[in-house]
């Protein structure tokens, strides 16, 4: 038999810390979590082009990343997957050493690549073994191969974080709602042309969707040996600064509340990663019970006013800004995360807003990892 | 004027924006009356959005219409609206985020400006080619990345150093780049959406006249 190595001394007070956090309860201290992913690469001076293509190394890359820059409490995720990262926005992937040069970091090709008919197509087929045809034909990805090799980085960034007692903070599955994969494949402007001009069919297609889409995130969650923390929702098109209301509450809200209501049926907090601006609708999400959701959120909607509306009912994760990262001095790190961490509350998690900018700088990262201590 | 065509285009009503073109494009109506009209129409759009009765979905709807309407009418038509000058337009290399682009490109359309759209992951060097040929008053470079941020700076430089810097302005935009990074790329002016661009061409062409 295996036999497991004793548990680094800081994971359990790390995990405790991000727990009450969660619940909001008091922490011992703010927890100070971070996303880094081609930040990695730059920062130890490793090959992008390994990275963007090969998960396993990329696990390495990110917790020797960790390992050298000791302080934080979890980390975002395990691995980098580039290619699937793509494939949930049902676009193509342009990566270092296959379609770019070394040390570039990963890009989105995005274009229309889905047509009008593909809606009913996936009504016809169902969504998942539509998905997995577009994937062969329109992105030359085959998941039957790639999936494997997502799970062994996956595999083995837990490990490794375990073994340097870092939590892992949450597990992305797919595109979270319809909307994000296929306002990807069509493109934003001919996937605005559809829901204004043939609404009906687009909904069509998410009704088919959104069970498929539940149901992968189920079985992700009973394949795993331990449960996540949280559960990963992307959203950036679906936020409410891109749609008007009566687009928002048709195409975004239902099928946001099926799956995170599907997420806290498997008790796990679902991880609300929202990109943009979503001012106006934050009142929806007060309807979560106390503690179930984390809204992260990347500088563009205001963090205070999501406190304001939000803060008794969930936890918040930000957000200090990608420029202020990449290019202010420390002091000016150190002074946003302290006024974060002092006016934010006990339901408050420090990091960077969205991942950390492959072009932060280190002094810059240290000090956001100052300001939780004091 | 067609008010119809107006108020169809302020509306988002494709089918009627287009049937209303047919007809007037039938009955003899001369092109630019007709995107008068439709710019007539574009500036009730962006009135909307300000009031926050429409979002970005209806701006980026009626992008589309006023390109679909542009096609109906012809490059040369539409050119010739462009009556306040010229942008060459793309977003920076190694950066892909277009919708702002496209919605920067619509609005000035829509305001009289021509707009020369290079697209997306842009070098500098094709922003230099495209300056040499259309001599336009203005270059718009967008960028949400902050790792290209050196990149807007390189292409400035490299516009700088073709000898076409003279008498250009360079307008930057995109989310995260601010003042700040305006000045570190060296760009004229920063502009937080479509409208300071417009306002730009617009004094100019006030001051010139
Ligand atoms: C949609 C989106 C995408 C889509 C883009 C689809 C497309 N076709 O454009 C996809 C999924 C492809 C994408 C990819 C990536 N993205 Co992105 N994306 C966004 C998101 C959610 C919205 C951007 C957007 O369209 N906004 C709406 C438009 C209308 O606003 P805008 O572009 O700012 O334009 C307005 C004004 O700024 C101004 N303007 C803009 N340009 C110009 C130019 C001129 C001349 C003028 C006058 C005005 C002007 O006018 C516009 C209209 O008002 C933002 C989040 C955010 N808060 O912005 C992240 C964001 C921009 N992305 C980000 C990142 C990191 C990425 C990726 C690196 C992620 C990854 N690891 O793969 C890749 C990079 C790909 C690449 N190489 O470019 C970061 C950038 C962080 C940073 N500052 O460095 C952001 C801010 C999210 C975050 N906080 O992390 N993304």
């Amino acid at each position: 038999m295996e036999s497991f190595p004793p548990p680094h001394p800081e994971f359990f007070p790390r995990l405790a810390r991000l727990k009450a956090a969660l619940a909001l309860e008091k922490p011992d201290r703010t927890p100070v979590i971070s996303n880094s992913d081609t930040f990695c690469v730059n920062h130890l001076g490793a090959s992008m082009a390994r990275f963007s293509t090969e998960p396993v190394y990329s696990a390495e890359v990110i917790m020797r990343s960790f390992a050298a820059l000791p302080g934080f409490d979890a980390t975002e995720m395990t691995s980098c997957v580039p290619d699937y990262v793509g494939a949930i926005l049902m676009a193509r992937m342009l990566v270092a050493g296959r379609e770019l040069e070394e040390g570039r970091p990963y890009m989105v090709d995005e274009s229309e690549r889905l047509s009008a008919d593909d809606y009913d197509r996936i009504v016809v087929m169902g969504w998942r073994p539509f998905f997995a045809s577009y994937c062969k034909e329109k992105l030359g990805l085959d998941l039957s191969e790639y999936v494997p090799k997502m799970m062994a980085g996956a595999a083995a960034g837990a490990k490794l974080a375990m073994a340097q007692g870092l939590p892992v903070f949450t597990l992305p599955v797919n595109g979270a709602i319809p909307l994000e994969p296929l306002s990807g494949g069509r493109s934003m402007g001919k996937f605005m042309r559809d829901l204004f001009k043939t609404p009906d069919r687009v909904q069509a297609a998410m009704d088919v969707m959104l069970p498929e889409m539940i149901a992968e995130i189920r079985e992700v969650l009973a394949f795993l040996p331990v449960k996540p923390l949280t559960v990963f929702l992307g959203v950036g098109r679906g936020s409410s600064g891109f749609l008007s209301p009566r687009f928002w509450e048709r195409f975004v809200w239902p099928y946001l509340k099926a799956v995170i209501e599907a997420i806290h049926a498997e008790g796990i907090v679902a991880n609300l990663h929202f990109e943009g601006d979503w001012e106006r609708d934050l009142h929806f999400f007060r309807e979560f019970p106390k503690g179930s959701c984390v809204f992260a959120c990347e500088h563009t909607t205001d963090i205070f006013k999501i406190r304001d509306v939000l803060g008794d009912r969930m936890c918040i994760k930000g957000d200090v800004p990608s420029p202020m990262l990449a290019f202010s001095a420390p002091d000016e790190v150190y002074t946003y995360s302290r006024k974060l961490i002092e006016e934010m509350g006990d339901g408050f998690i420090l990091a960077p807003a969205c991942t950390m900018p492959p072009n932060a700088k280190i002094e810059n990262v240290e000090a956001m990892l100052a300001a939780v201590k004091g | 004027m067609s008010s119809a065509l107006s108020e169809a285009m302020a509306d988002l009503n494709e089918d009627v924006v287009l049937s209303e073109i047919d007809r007037l494009l039938g009955n003899g109506t001369p092109s630019l009356e007709i995107i008068a009209a439709l710019q007539e129409g574009m500036a009730i759009v962006g009135k909307r959005f300000e009031e926050k009765d429409y979002y970005l979905s209806e701006l980026i709807m009626s992008a589309e219409i006023f390109n679909e309407a542009g096609k109906k009418l012809g490059t040369e038509a539409t050119d010739a609206a462009g009556t306040l000058g010229t942008l060459v337009l793309g977003t920076v290399h190694q950066d892909v985020h277009d919708i702002g682009k496209n919605i920067v490109r619509s609005v000035l359309a829509s305001h009289g400006v021509k707009v020369i759209d290079l697209g997306v992951d842009v070098p500098a060097t094709k922003f230099v080619e495209a300056i040499r040929e259309h001599r336009p008053a203005a270059v718009g470079i967008s960028c949400l990345l902050t790792t290209c941020f050196g990149n807007v700076k390189s292409c400035i430089e490299e516009i700088e150093a073709a000898g076409l810097r003279d008498g250009l302005k360079i307008l930057v935009g995109g989310g995260p780049l601010d003042e700040a990074a305006g000045r570190y790329v060296g760009a004229d002016l920063v502009c937080k959406d479509a409208m300071i661009a417009v306002d730009w061409f617009k004094t100019r062409a006030g001051a010139a006249a």
